[in-house]
């Protein structure tokens, strides 16, 4: 079987089946382009990832191996219909994947399936963010985000009234 | 395959996340008010959730198709039109309601970038919303660039009024003109009214309801060039035709603009074209253009289309084709002579057919004339009849008795990628409709029992299987061959 040492921003050596790693589209351009420059066709590809680290990759990877049998989706798949993610079910190994995950990692695993072009793993761990958004009060929301107002004078005030605006009709 | 790997702790921070991906996550956010409150978090955040709101705002003209046919919502945020009457006694309407000092605002106004004007809109009746007016004129004059879509319902237009919206909403995308009044006095269709060119990119029109011609025209001429979409409901439209501008009355710039104008061709760039009341002269002195969406519907009631020209109109728009939504009465005596598509026509896109027939209409004949059709159409997947009915229409057991034909119908030989008929009936006047939806998978299990059941006859054998699971289909159609 061929194999690719894929390597973490803080060293981190994994070694992931070539068949494995393609269903990134980053990784597979990556060994395809390793293939086109390398003269040795038995060699074996090292991709490091500088933005990813060693946690993060190893979820990215065993999210792979989980779902390796399924189909790749398209990755504009979202702009044709404008809905396609809603109509896509999630399996009970993925809520109890991110079920013990804080923002913090959801957010570095979201960098990282974008990054690595995961579109099936965006998807999830957007979806998760928009249920942490969905119900919850602005104040609530900065606080599960860690996030500051950067209102200036009543621009907040004037936010408030263009809603307001906006959803009683 | 993972063989080693090992975790530490690390930073991270919101904040940082890239735009693109934040504006993703505010796209897939389905529940309105969640949205708006996300605007309240910090500027980055209610920038995201702007363009998503513009982009969401944008799709009712762009992605909307025409078998959705639930009524679309018009965009928001919405200004009521306050009428009153003036010295003349005439209804003028001028001001609108706003929020307490609309006009003092910096920059743009519009979250979505979007606005709907008319009477109808509740906004400011509640005693608790700090309300004021503002003149129709001077919205647009101070903010009217910061508009990509606008919704004008319900109002008299003037020809001043007109030119307004045309010469300031200078950034404008989308247009939906509904219900509107003409004021006959203010406007010369002859080229006074219009002096100015459209928006550059203004490429989805909307015309519902409008009950003057020369308007219509007028405008859908005008936009000729530029359209990507056009959908007029309710009124007759004369045939798509490169446009005749009368350039009396036009100065300046705009002249300059028409005359460069003219040496184009109009309508090529039409991909969606929606005309809900058809004509025979439309069918026949339309002219090509790369259509993929087409809807064409309810001839008026004392003129019954000839399926000749409807026919001769789709060839027009044969290579482009994509769906296609038919709902026209035929004349009976015309779908007699139903072998008029010449054999170089061929639709090497078209998916998706839906046709509506009425009751009087003889549609086992117009399904053989599909047939001859459908033989066309390499890459066909989706047929809907909708069949429509004055008397009560019995249950989903009597559509399905009535209908039974399409099951074994050689469509699914005819068209090897169809993939299902779906077949509606719809008492007039009613929303809900009756639906059979039948697969390839159903109708090789009815072939196979067909086969079966020969093979019985000839057999005698007593017993008959039926199977279920859609996966051992294809192999067992391929049984009583061998």
């Amino acid at each position: 079987m061929a194999l690719v040492r894929v390597i973490s921003s803080d060293g981190a050596a994994f070694l992931v089946s070539q068949r494995l790693a393609k269903r990134s589209g980053k990784l597979k351009t990556e060994i395809e382009t390793f293939r086109k420059s390398s003269d040795n066709s038995e060699a074996q590809p090292e991709i490091r990832i500088v933005t990813i680290r060693a946690e993060i990759l190893r979820l990215v990877l065993q999210w792979l191996q989980q779902h390796q049998n399924d189909p790749v989706l398209p990755a504009n798949q979202n702009e044709q219909d404008g809905r396609g993610d809603a109509e896509m079910g999630q399996s009970q190994w993925d809520r109890d994947f991110l079920a013990p995950m804080d923002l913090g990692i959801v957010m570095e695993l979201i960098l990282a399936a974008n990054h690595l072009e995961v579109k099936g793993l965006l998807d999830i761990t957007c979806k998760l963010v928009e249920s942490k958004i969905t119900g919850r009060t602005v104040d609530e929301i900065r606080t599960a985000f860690k996030l500051k107002s950067d209102f200036k004078g009543n621009e907040e005030e004037q936010t408030r009234l263009e809603n307001r605006w906006c959803v009683e009709n | 395959m993972i063989l080693s790997g090992f975790c530490h702790g690390h930073p991270t921070c919101w904040e940082e996340l890239p735009v693109e991906l934040l504006l993703m996550i505010m796209n897939n956010l389905d529940d309105k008010s969640s949205k708006l409150r996300c605007r309240l978090v910090n500027s980055k955040w209610r920038a995201a959730v702007n363009s998503s709101l513009e982009r969401e705002t944008l799709s009712s003209w762009t992605s909307r198709t025409f078998f959705e046919e639930s009524v679309f919502e018009p965009p928001f945020p919405k200004m009521r039109i306050l009428n009153y009457l003036d010295y003349r006694g005439l209804l003028t309407s001028n001001f609108l309601n706003c929020p307490l000092d609309f006009a003092k605002t910096l920059g743009n106004p519009f979250p979505s970038k979007s606005l709907c004007i008319s009477p109808q809109n509740r906004w400011g009746y509640r005693k608790s919303n700090r309300k004021s007016r503002v003149k129709m004129f001077k919205v647009f004059t101070l903010f009217g660039s910061h508009l990509t879509s606008f919704h004008l319902h319900g109002v008299k237009v003037t020809g001043a009024l007109m030119n307004l919206v045309l010469k300031l909403l200078e950034n404008l995308r989308a247009l939906t003109l509904s219900s509107i009044r003409i004021d006959e006095d203010s406007l010369n269709l002859s080229g006074r009214l219009l002096v100015v060119s459209p928006p550059p990119n203004l490429q989805y029109l909307r015309l519902i309801n409008i009950n003057d011609s020369d308007f219509i025209q007028f405008f859908v001429d005008l936009c000729s060039y530029q359209l990507v979409s056009l959908e007029v409901d309710g009124f007759n439209l004369r045939p798509l035709r490169q446009p005749m501008f009368n350039f009396t009355g036009i100065t300046g710039k705009s002249t300059k603009s028409l005359k460069l104008n003219n040496v184009q061709t109009a309508w090529k760039n039409l991909c969606k074209l929606k005309v809900s009341v058809v004509n025979i002269e439309f069918l026949q002195k339309t002219i090509s253009a790369p259509i993929q969406h087409l809807y064409i519907g309810g001839s008026p009631l004392d003129e019954k289309v000839c399926l000749t020209d409807l026919i001769k109109l789709l060839e027009k728009f044969s290579t482009t084709l994509v769906t296609l939504y038919i709902n026209i009465k035929f004349g009976n005596s015309d779908i007699m002579e139903h072998k008029i598509v010449s054999n170089s026509i061929t639709f090497p896109c078209l998916k998706k057919i839906h046709v509506c027939y009425l009751e009087s209409n003889n549609y086992k004949i117009l399904l053989a004339y599909e047939n001859n059709i459908l033989s066309k159409c390499p890459k066909l997947e989706h047929i809907h009849w909708l069949y429509q009915s004055h008397r009560t229409f019995g249950d989903l057991h009597d559509l399905k008795k009535k209908f039974k034909f399409v099951f074994h119908s050689n469509c699914w030989q005819i068209c090897p990628t169809l993939r299902y008929i779906v077949v509606s009936g719809k008492k007039l006047g009613y929303h809900q409709p009756f639906e059979v939806k039948y697969t390839r998978e159903m109708f090789y299990i009815w072939e196979f029992e067909q086969v079966l059941a020969k093979l019985n006859m000839s057999q005698k054998k007593s017993s008959i299987i039926i199977y279920e699971d859609n996966t051992q289909i294809s192999s067992l159609t391929d049984y009583p061959e061998n």
